[in-house]
């Protein structure tokens, strides 16, 4: 009998030692997941957006039909407007060709009109050159430049870079006129990580020979998608009869209907994935080696959606109500102060610093 | 003693005086430096004279020297290598080294091509029918300018603006587009002829002419509200017509000059002449003729033509078209000539390799080098339709014309349906063009055409040129440098001795003497329009006795080089205006220099009766009163030259040059000074080379 207390004894003590290790397992198991999930979330804390098409004429109407799709994109997902900068090289809306006057259309059902009153153009026009698409990219603006305009960014930001219009190797036509090169932007970038301009970015370009305007990136936390490699061509979808024209780009068309498809559950992988040459005429490529995290876990509205995490700052000083002001009008002599005090009378209650 | 031994003889007397005196210097030299040594030294030098360096000739100078001694077989064998070159041209690119002929290119994503809904599409060929018969049916009963009259107010009731009738010449009417576009440019649309009573009265049954398509485009375009471009529709009898129209156009709104009345509406950035007639009963449309060469080489911007030949295929299928479809006897004589020549030809090949040839290859390059010389033909002897009158003024036009033919097995289509891709195709080239901001850019109008959608690029065919020319060439260089002349140790003096300055002075004198009575004649109004141009032929004698006159002196000092400095010279007169020529007419100085440049390199002074007999066969059948004999037959639009378009037997040469000189006083085509100023003096010249008067040979 005593034998068999000591046995039942002996058991229960097994179990339970079994079930401490198991919790044990299972909680460090549970840490390097956590730990894990953390390294491929983004630590961004704000989202931003630029959105350029780069074309003139009325012939190239999908690439403002292109950029209109992307801006009405982002901002149902949530980016303001005041976090999206558009560029538009040409007035398609009321242009003399266009029979559909001071509408925009991606498709010949014409369901969606994305030139509504919403629509707030930052750049437009003759406006839309490489100098002002490098201005707001570096901050660099001239004086008197308002806020609309600028990409206020920080190293919390993710941003989400969208360029449509006619390349070749290594470049980008701006108006007709003038080219953005490879060298440009690949430059503007490490400024900007020297800068502390962005956390991370997602540089996606619908244009001939695109994969080519990200070779000279060398910047870490740049993600870059092209709609075509070397000498190959990027094709519009389809074409409205009325209006004359195509009406989107084929690499474009498919990233919306991605993305209408999946929601918030789309990431960057599966994006690659459904771009297919099948579908685009073209092969879709996407440079990660600048790029930390495994596209898998890449969440698109990482980029294309927003964010509005509060960060604190530390606060150094305890709260002290507005009465430490009035009392600072007396003529009493206080002993030297030390910097920290110093803050705390400028700033006599605890700062709480916001950004989106 | 060929001509070539005789320089190269002459050449070595001079080598023997140079050496001589090179000799000379030599020994002075060696005597002024051993007087500073001592008599031993002198002694031995005397004794053992100190062997002479024979240096080799660079490698270029040798290649040079083995080209020049052989210049006469080689200027041959790039003569025939240039003509092997142009019946390459269906079949490889040697300049970009590609193994097929070119493709055109043209801005798709510019001009858009057939992307945009029509409004046509609801016109029927019946209304536009109706709507001419309507015009036609109510000028009867107007009189003899009633047509012009009754067109005029059917466009003003479709909506058009700024009617304008200029007698019975043509009606002109703007089309202006809905507010919001900057009707900045206009592109014009011609319909030609039907504006005379007489023309219609044996009108056929079937299909509808030109009014009644342009008619029902206006009608079509008055609602289109993607029209941003203003639209011309000009009504024209004939080319003078539309010259009269195009003129008054760009001439300066308060130019009192101005006779005709026109309506400006912006820059003419692109035209199409429609040229339709009803077909007779039981005959079929065969195709759709698209004309696309000017007067003097003037071709419209390629990325126009693409378009069109790209719309007439999407609405009446691939047999739709025809580029350079001609139906002339001389020419479908020439086009079965080539064909049976390259059958021949490949026939031979396969009968000694069998297997070598592919029937289907052999096929396509029949019909593509058939199209290739049609359209060169058709430069060369342009224009081929109205839209010449537009080109000089940077309106970038072609001519669309319906081919009709009773044979079955070359039907296309009915007559109606002809009509109907004509208009439509009309209407999708100017939505084209209306689409399009800025100016034709994409393309070239220095081509030639195999087919439709390959072309040949100035790149490619201008290499031919030379090739061709590389005889006179080959002959130029000779005379002036000499096999010899580049050998080391010798003075710029014997290099020169297969060449006197004075004698090609006096050469080139003869020959811009002779090309100055010509060029008088034709600067002079008076002249032209008289009936003949045998007065012309009196500059002959005249120079030739000028020649005559200047040879005793010439030859007293330097005797036997003068005919060899004055062809040289004439080389070198003929090789510049070829390539001149060549820069503006690819195709003509082409024919010219295949026709003439064998012959100015080898004329010389006859030897024997029968050489001379040779060469004064030849002579007579490099004439340009031959090639003014000819002509006629050759030119695509007779009519426009001044020909008499019923008859295509050679009219008398009398006629010819009255037309050729009419020809050149409308249309200034340079033929005629290719032929007076250029082959006319060439042609006396070589003559008198022939017959000895300029020294006979050694």
């Amino acid at each position: 009998m005593r034998s068999l207390s000591v046995l039942a004894v002996a058991l229960v003590v097994l179990a339970a030692v079994s079930h401490l290790l198991g919790t044990a397992a299972a909680a460090a198991a549970a840490t390097a997941k956590k730990a894990a999930s953390a390294a491929s979330e983004s630590s961004h804390t704000n989202n931003w957006a630029l959105i350029v098409d780069t074309s003139l004429f009325f012939f190239n109407y999908r690439h403002a039909a292109n950029a209109l799709s992307m801006y009405r994109t982002v901002k149902q997902l949530g980016i303001p407007d005041n976090q999206i900068i558009l560029m538009l090289a040409d007035d398609m809306a009321c242009h003399k060709s266009n029979p559909l006057k001071a509408q925009i259309f991606n498709n010949r059902n014409r369901q969606i009109e994305l030139y509504g009153d919403t629509v707030e153009v930052d750049y437009r026009g003759e406006e839309v050159t490489v100098e002002n698409f490098l201005r707001v990219l570096l901050g660099r603006h001239t004086p008197g430049t308002p806020a609309s305009k600028r990409l206020d960014t920080n190293e919390g930001s993710n941003i989400f870079i969208y360029m449509s219009g006619h390349g070749g190797d290594e470049f980008l036509k701006f108006q007709d006129t003038e080219e953005l090169s490879s060298q440009d932007i690949a430059g503007a970038f490490e400024q900007m990580r020297v800068k502390k301009r962005f956390n991370e970015i997602f540089f996606a370009v619908d244009t001939c020979q695109a994969a080519t305007m990200y070779n000279h990136f060398d910047t870490p936390g740049i993600v870059a998608a092209g709609s075509s490699t070397r000498n190959e061509n990027s094709y519009s979808h389809h074409s409205d009869g009325h209006l004359g024209t195509a009406v989107i780009d084929r690499f474009t068309y498919y990233m919306l209907e991605f993305m209408d498809r999946r929601g918030d559950k789309a990431n960057l992988g599966d994006l690659m994935r459904y771009l297919t040459p099948q579908r685009l005429m073209s092969t879709a490529a996407m440079d990660t080696s600048k790029f930390s995290r495994p596209v898998k876990s890449v969440a698109l509205t990482d980029f294309l959606g927003s964010v509005l995490k509060i960060d604190t700052t530390v606060a150094t000083a305890p709260y002290k109500p507005l009465e430490t002001r009035a009392s600072k009008s007396t003529d009493s002599v206080d002993p030297p102060k030390t910097t920290q005090q110093q803050a705390q009378q400028v700033r006599p209650y605890p700062i709480y610093e916001a950004t989106f | 003693m060929t001509e070539s031994e005789g320089l190269r003889r002459r050449g070595t007397k001079a080598e023997e005086a140079s050496d001589a005196s090179t000799g000379d210097d030599k020994d002075h030299d060696a005597s002024t430096s051993t007087s500073t040594t001592s008599e031993g030294s002198e002694d031995a030098s005397k004794k053992m004279p100190a062997p002479e360096k024979v240096e080799r000739p660079p490698l270029q100078h040798r290649i040079a020297n083995a080209v020049l001694q052989r210049a006469g077989p080689l200027g041959v064998v790039l003569f025939l290598a240039g003509l092997i070159w142009v019946g390459l041209f269906p079949l490889v690119c040697i300049t970009t080294g590609e193994l097929k002929c070119r493709g055109t290119y043209f801005s798709e994503n510019a001009l858009s091509p057939g992307l945009g809904d029509i409004s046509s599409s609801a016109v029927s060929t019946r209304t536009m029918r109706e709507l001419e018969d309507e015009v036609f049916a109510a000028a009867l009963k107007a009189g003899d300018r009633g047509r012009t009259e009754i067109l005029a107010q059917s466009l003003e009731s479709l909506g058009l603006e700024d009617v304008h009738v200029e007698g019975n010449s043509h009606v002109s009417a703007v089309l202006r587009p809905h507010t919001g576009a900057d009707r900045r440019d206009a592109i014009i649309i011609v319909a030609q002829g039907h504006l005379s009573q007489k023309v219609d009265a044996e009108a056929g049954t079937q299909g509808c002419t030109s009014v009644g398509i342009v008619l029902g485009l206006a009608q079509a375009l008055v609602e289109a509200e993607w029209l941003s471009k203003n639209v011309v529709f000009l009504f024209a009898r004939d080319r003078k017509a539309v010259r009269a129209w195009t003129a008054a156009y760009h001439q300066g709104i308060h130019d009192s000059k101005s006779q005709v009345q026109v309506a400006h509406a912006g820059i003419l950035v692109g035209g199409l002449v429609l040229d339709a007639d009803r077909a007779p009963s039981g005959y079929f449309a065969e195709s759709i003729d698209v004309r696309v060469p000017g007067a003097n080489g003037l071709l419209p911007n390629l990325d126009l033509v693409n378009v069109v030949v790209h719309l007439l295929r999407a609405h009446g299928g691939s047999k739709a078209t025809e580029v350079m479809h001609f139906t002339s006897r001389s020419t479908a004589y020439w086009d079965n000539v080539l064909k049976d020549f390259v059958r021949t030809l490949g026939s031979q090949v396969q009968a000694l390799a069998p297997g070598a040839v592919d029937a289907f290859a052999l096929n396509q390059y029949t019909s593509r080098m058939g199209k290739l010389e049609r359209f060169m033909q058709s430069v060369a002897f342009g224009p081929t339709g109205l839209h010449a009158e537009l080109l000089p003024f940077d309106i970038h036009a072609l001519t669309l014309s319906t081919v009709y033919t009773k044979d079955p097995s070359r039907r296309w289509a009915a007559p109606e349906d002809a009509c109907r891709v004509m208009r439509q195709t009309a209407e999708h080239t100017i939505r084209s063009l209306s689409n399009l901001e800025e100016k034709f850019h994409q393309s070239y109008f220095l081509y030639v055409l195999p087919d439709v959608g390959l072309f040949v690029s100035i790149g490619e065919y201008s290499g031919s040129l030379v090739l061709v020319l590389a005889p006179l060439l080959l002959y130029f260089l000779r005379s002036i440098v000499g096999p010899q002349g580049r050998e080391p140790g010798h003075s710029s003096e014997s290099a020169l001795q297969g060449f006197d300055p004075v004698s090609a002075i006096v050469g080139a004198c003869a020959v811009l003497l002779t090309a100055g009575c010509f060029g008088g004649f034709l600067l002079s109004n008076d002249a032209i329009g008289l009936r003949g141009l045998h007065h012309v032929f009196l500059t002959g004698p005249v120079s030739f006795l000028f020649l005559l006159v200047i040879r005793r002196r010439v030859e007293a000092g330097c005797p036997g080089v003068l005919w060899k400095s004055v062809k040289a010279a004439l080389a070198l007169a003929l090789v510049v205006a070829h390539a001149m020529v060549g820069m503006v007419n690819y195709p003509l100085a082409l024919i010219s220099a295949c026709w003439t440049s064998l012959f100015y390199a080898h004329v010389r002074p006859a030897r024997s009766l029968f050489s001379g007999l040779c060469f004064f066969t030849w002579w007579i059948f490099v004439s340009p009163a031959l090639a003014a004999y000819a002509l006629p037959g050759l030119v695509v639009d007779r009519e426009a030259w001044g020909f008499s378009r019923e008859s295509s037997t050679m009219s008398s040469f009398a006629e010819n040059l009255e037309a050729l000189a009419s020809a050149y006083a409308q249309y200034g085509v340079m033929h005629v000074p290719l032929l007076l100023l250029v082959h006319m003096p060439a042609h006396l010249v070589s003559l008198a080379i022939l017959t000895g008067v300029l020294g006979r040979a050694e």
